[in-house]
């Protein structure tokens, strides 16, 4: 996920440097004529003062509702098809979700095509930037796993950031390389348009690739950029504490609290936009930093509707973003190229896996928690291109190969989320990637781990080894003396979570009466329960347990061990205690975090 | 910094503590002058209060008995050696260069590793955790954040997994049990140079 903040952000900047971003004003066509019951030649389909009065009751103004009667139905569309698709029962466990969502558009395309015999509607720059990435992008950052993420921050950085620039400008160059071989279809593919191409099919790092291709003054550049960035930050982390402050007042208006949650986080991102900050980091530095004051200063019902309506639009979006990529692949003016295409999709593979194996090799050295060659290889392989990708390609300006690119990347996407999508868990099987444990750890497990983490940390300090505890602690340390202080209602300060594990355990034991006559012992504990029995081990801690592995993906909120094959992009990732934050590529669903 | 040109002529019996740890000449050094800057009173030995200097350490909520595992039961002062063979238990298994020629089992080896950890509850040295030694840990750890009962309901059920032989302890075997889905190598190393 950290790759996929990281493409946009360098996509962004890209965008804006390079050329001045032209917004496209196309609105969809008129499908279909109005219907009209008159013959008096009125175009708007309102029945004509001839008709019987029995017959006025009833007209069609299709032309009215249009956009939004589309739209609806297309969603609609996607989620009848979703409902089917998870009804089968082995179907879900072979077939990524995005596959589906991508068949859906598709046929919506052949649909619209076979209409209208012309190119569907297309995709507004101010469509995708205002109204469909916010929802994915908060979504990430809500659920990021906040803990492990910032534990290792530091090789999520490296891995990010290194190893983008490294796909980048691997993949940017090479084609620019194929591009040469073949001056007579490719020679007009400058090397500028190779890289921006590489940064949508790889994820980037802005400021290194920035001071590469750039064409006007470099320094300038990267500190735009950087400032851009860090102003976004800082903006995100205004609303995020603002909006935590405001989540102390709902107690009498539960209702509302949800809505501050969006509302602010839609601000921040406006307000970044409006700006020319980075909304992107704003969107996600505010999400990051309300979450935890929120959670605790809202009722149980509003977290969940947070947590439901995120869940829901980001699918939205989602859902669109990929019918509009179906609805463009049945179009009549594609480009082709094999050498482009197929360079392509070498390419990415082959950058992508060098990077990762030379990345670990070097980042291993340093962490306690080695990457194992199978979560290298889910890494690699299980970076699956989305949407995001492919609303990407679609902004850029036009220049004579657009259309290459755009086929292109509709056939990267198409590849990796059929091919690899479907074939990941049957490699991943061969290589007999260790499985994320299916039984819950135990409380014992728990305790004696934390018992542990302190012991070390405690030696770590005989020793007077500053190992990366440090500024964890003293920002925990921060934390808990003033902002919690401030931002967290009074009573809730300490007993959130913790009332939640003593009714579960009550309620456990009034419904276990029944169960063993002797003991109600290995019973494992619920989720939830093992949640906040974690989080109130680690309130005091400095290190945590690798194990403690919480799956994240778009499609599900709970951590439901047994749903979570049907999820498109988890395949992997579910076996895996490294894939993801890691991702070397933009992929449509964030990922678990890293040991 | 203790003294900067020290070399391991000037600490005792540094030949035979490296052949007994594992430590290399270059970690006892350094040991050496990290105990040196801890030894406030230059006594060549260390007190708790010395320990109990180290702020950060004085934030864990297990401080009190980490400090406590330096000392030797009965003693009051922990001369380098004893330093030295307490922190052998945190190099990495696989750093063992030296085997005690006598077969015994070195330092940082998994089960001294957690017997090392069992030590820390088990204050009374009977061999086993009692209910009260792991509600005495929990209450540590988990502070002024939950209620007693609550912590009575987790000691519980912590004693219910783990109790095989239904004593209403938990015993050395008992306690590899419960961790032996934790890779304790991993877990319980520290970079001695750094």
């Amino acid at each position: 996920m950290a790759s996929l903040l990281v493409s946009l952000l360098i996509y962004a900047c890209f965008v804006v440097g390079c050329s001045s971003l032209t917004r496209p004003v196309d609105t969809p066509e008129p499908q279909s004529q109005p219907l009209s019951l008159g013959q008096n030649g009125s175009s708007d389909g309102v029945p004509s003062v001839d008709v019987p009065m029995a017959l006025r009751v009833f007209s069609v103004d299709y032309h009215h509702v249009q956009a939004p009667f589309e739209i609806v139905l297309w969603i609609m569309l996607a989620s009848l098809a979703k409902l089917g698709f998870h009804w089968s029962g082995r179907v879900p466990a072979v077939v990524p979700e995005s596959c589906l969502l991508i068949m859906v558009g598709l046929l919506v395309g052949g649909v619209i095509y076979g209409v209208r015999h012309s190119a569907p509607p297309t995709l507004s720059a101010d469509a995708f930037f205002l109204f469909l990435l916010p929802p994915i992008v908060l979504d990430a950052g809500y659920f990021l796993p906040g803990r492990l993420f910032f534990e290792n921050l530091g090789t999520i950085l490296w891995y990010a950031v290194l190893g983008t620039l490294w796909n980048v400008l691997g993949i940017g160059l090479s084609l620019y390389g194929v591009c040469l071989l073949c001056p007579s279809s490719l020679g007009d593919v400058s090397l500028l348009h190779c890289l921006l191409f590489g940064s949508l099919i790889a994820a980037v790092d802005p400021v290194a690739v920035l001071s590469v291709f750039e064409e006007m003054h470099v320094n300038e550049q990267v500190f735009e950029s950087t400032s851009r960035h860090l102003g976004g930050f800082f903006l995100g982390l205004f609303f995020g504490l603002v909006a935590a402050l405001t989540s102390r007042f709902t107690p009498r208006v539960p209702v509302i609290a949800p809505l501050f949650v969006f509302l602010y986080s839609y601000l921040s991102y406006l307000t970044s936009e409006m700006l020319h900050l980075s909304g992107i980091m704003a969107i996600v530095t505010c999400a990051v930093t309300m979450k935890q004051y929120v959670e605790a200063n809202v009722s149980e019902r509003s977290n969940s509707s947070i947590r439901y309506f995120l869940k829901m639009w980001s699918s939205v979006s989602e859902t669109l973003i990929f019918i509009f990529l179906g609805v463009s692949t049945i179009q009549d003016v594609h480009m082709w190229s094999w050498a482009f295409v197929c360079a392509t999709l070498l390419l990415c593979l082959l950058w992508r896996a060098s990077g990762v194996l030379l990345l670990t090799a070097v980042v291993n050295k340093v962490r306690r928690n080695k990457v194992t060659f199978r979560d290298q290889f889910i890494i690699a392989y299980g970076g699956l291109r989305g949407a995001i990708c492919f609303s990407l390609v679609f902004l850029i300006d036009d220049f004579p190969k657009k259309r290459l690119f755009i086929t292109t990347t509709i056939i990267v996407i198409l590849f990796t989320v059929f091919v690899q999508g479907m074939t990941i868990k049957p490699l991943v099987d061969l290589l007999d990637v260790k499985r994320k444990k299916r039984a819950l750890p135990t409380v014992s497990e728990e305790i004696h781990s934390r018992l542990i983490d302190h012991l070390l940390s405690g030696i770590e300090d005989v020793v007077g080894y500053w190992g990366q505890h440090y500024w964890k602690d003293k920002f925990e340390q921060f934390n808990r003396k003033f902002l919690r202080r401030f931002l967290i209602r009074e009573e809730h300060q300490d007993r959130s979570s913790i009332l939640r594990v003593h009714q579960e355990l009550e309620r456990r034991e009034q419904r276990g009466d029944g169960e063993t006559a002797v003991k109600a012992s290995s019973r494992l504990l619920l989720p939830d329960e093992m949640d906040s029995i974690r989080r109130i081990l680690s309130m005091n801690l400095h290190n945590f347990n690798n194990r403690q592995m919480p799956t994240y993906s778009r499609h599900t909120l709970h951590q439901d061990l047994d749903r979570t094959l049907h999820r498109h992009m988890s395949l992997g990732e579910r076996r895996s205690q490294t894939a993801a934050i890691l991702g070397l590529s933009r992929a449509p669903s964030p990922h678990s975090s890293v040991v | 910094m203790g003294s900067s040109k020290s070399s391991l002529r000037h600490i005792p019996n540094a030949q035979e503590l490296i052949q007994d740890t594992g430590f290399s000449a270059a970690h006892i050094q350094r040991l050496y002058e990290r105990f040196d800057l801890l030894d406030r009173d230059q006594m060549g030995r260390l007190r708790v209060p010395d320990f109990e200097a180290i702020s950060h350490l004085a934030m864990n909520p297990i401080g009190d008995r980490i400090i406590a595992a330096f000392f030797s039961p009965g003693k009051d002062t922990v001369d380098f050696p004893s330093f030295v063979r307490i922190l052998a238990h945190f190099q990495p298994t696989d750093d063992n260069r030296t085997r005690d020629s006598s077969g015994k089992e070195p330092y940082n080896s998994p089960n001294r590793k957690l017997q090392f950890a069992f030590q820390l509850y088990d204050q009374d040295g009977d061999g086993k955790i009692s209910r009260a030694e792991l509600l005495q840990v929990l209450q540590e750890m988990l502070g002024m954040q939950v209620t007693d009962e609550l912590l009575q309901s987790i000691a519980e059920r912590a004693i219910q997994e783990a109790d095989l032989d239904q004593d209403d302890a938990i015993s050395f075997d008992e306690f590899k049990k419960c961790l032996e889905k934790v890779d304790i190598d991993q877990k319980m190393r520290i970079g001695f140079l750094s």
